[in-house]
């Protein structure tokens, strides 16, 4: 748990759904979590430039703007300081094709919306490490 | 869901098109000529109309001339190669947008979805004005006033004030009011900022942050405008909010293909998982009180629901 570690851990969020980033904001910082939260992963790579390290990053896939959640996480995946960061995407779409995508654009994990809170925040206590 | 109505004499095509349509999540309505087009748009009150320009009983661009004298429906005119001056004339009319035929029929929804987002745009314009209690809100003027007097507005206090009066009775937090009027800014700086930026416009506003009428601080999550407009009747402001708000996004999501609409529920459904998630109790008592199985019951629900949801989208995406 985040207790336990020396200081709270990291999580960069980019959604663009007023309520979902609302909610996501709530509940991951009564989680304990330390949040940079955005809304489209444009505004993500930049806040990453400015608040430094983080541990994890959750990108919802899809987002308005040049950089969908897919194109974010390409683009992290080429900067050498973030090619092990642990990215989480999030999608409502449910195919095959659609979760191979996105773990081939360099996702370590994939949950379909609508997800269970508590998965939510096991997957992220499993990807922290 | 949005409503069609199509005017045009050749059954072959009406009939493909009421299918079509249908899959792509219209309603759609019927008539063969003028006469009962213009009879079906004053009962049907269709959200757009689909007219053939030539009909057995009328010119379709008188039919649009007449129309237009009582109703500001959109209309996309249906036209054969030939009728190049004739759409003109329709267009001149009084007429929104034309497809010539043979058409493709992703082609023609992708029309008339534009004409329904363009027509929920107009709607929002004309009630741009948003009065309450003391304060009155002319968005599309950019004016304020508070007591009939105008109050003039930094750029970044008029943009939160954009921002609370378009999301009412709804808690937007500190980072997305900083992503919507700072651009994703990022920072205790701009976190300040934003600070400052409100409590300069509730002073401008003559609003008081102990009691507020117009914006409430939600401790430590953030901002919720809960104001009632003067012209609207509810219970309570955030009821009353609430049911604006509904009203308005009813027409915006009629505009939506089906696509959009399971996956504008996915994230509400994602999003209500969460907020049940936060407002259950802590277990680890053996006395579970009526909370505690309410909540238990609610995700059971949730979770069916949430099923049904992603049911929904494997097929609109097959």
């Amino acid at each position: 748990m985040t207790s336990e570690s020396a200081r709270p851990r990291r999580l960069l969020v980019a959604e663009d759904d007023l309520d979902v980033h609302v909610m996501l904001e709530l509940l991951l910082a009564s989680a304990g979590y330390d949040l940079v939260m955005t809304r489209s992963g444009s505004a993500a790579l930049s806040a990453l430039e400015e608040s430094g390290p983080v541990d994890l990053a959750i990108l919802d896939i899809a987002m308005p703007g040049e950089l969908d959640g897919l194109a974010a996480t390409r683009r992290l995946r080429e900067h050498p300081a973030y090619e092990n960061l642990p990215v989480l995407l999030l999608s409502a779409r449910t195919n095959e094709a659609h979760v191979a995508e996105g773990l081939a654009a360099g996702a370590t994990d994939y949950l379909v919306k609508p997800f269970d809170s508590d998965v939510l925040l096991s997957r992220i206590r499993a990807l922290l490490g | 869901m949005a409503r069609v109505l199509v005017v045009d004499d050749d059954t072959q095509l009406t009939r493909a098109l009421t299918s079509a349509l249908q899959r792509e999540g219209f309603e759609s309505a019927v008539a063969s000529d003028a006469t009962s087009g213009v009879e079906q748009l004053a009962i049907a009150e269709p959200d757009v109309v689909v007219l053939d320009l030539r009909l057995p009983d009328e010119d379709g661009v008188d039919v649009v001339r007449r129309l237009r004298t009582w109703s500001d429906v959109p209309v996309l005119i249906l036209s054969g190669v030939s009728d190049q001056r004739r759409r003109v004339e329709a267009l001149d009319a009084g007429a929104d947008d034309f497809l010539q035929k043979p058409f493709g029929i992703e082609e023609l929804v992708a029309r008339l979805r534009a004409l329904l987002r363009r027509s929920a745009g107009a709607a929002e314009q004309r009630s741009s004005v948003l009065t309450y209690d003391t304060l009155t809100v002319d968005l599309g003027a950019r004016l304020v006033l508070v007591d009939r007097d105008e109050v003039r507005l930094t750029p970044k206090e008029w943009r939160l004030l954009e921002v609370f009066v378009s999301h009412p009775g709804r808690l937007l937090t500190h980072t997305w009011l900083l992503g919507e009027v700072w651009d994703d800014g990022y920072g205790d700086e701009t976190r300040a900022a934003l600070r400052a930026h409100i409590r300069t416009l509730r002073a401008k506003l003559g609003d008081d942050a102990t009691n507020p009428r117009f914006l409430r601080t939600d401790s430590g999550s953030g901002y919720r405008w809960i104001a009632e407009e003067v012209a609207s009747a509810g219970p309570a402001p955030d009821a009353g909010a609430a049911a604006e708000a509904g009203d308005a996004d009813e027409a915006r999501i009629g505009a939506l293909g089906t696509g959009e609409v399971t996956h504008e529920l996915n994230n509400a459904l994602t999003a209500l998982h969460m907020a049940v998630r936060l407002i259950r109790p802590e277990t680890g008592s053996d006395d579970e009180g009526p909370a505690t199985v309410m909540a238990r019951r609610a995700d059971e629900i949730l979770a069916r629901v949430s099923r049904l949801a992603v049911e929904l989208e494997r097929r609109s995406s097959s």
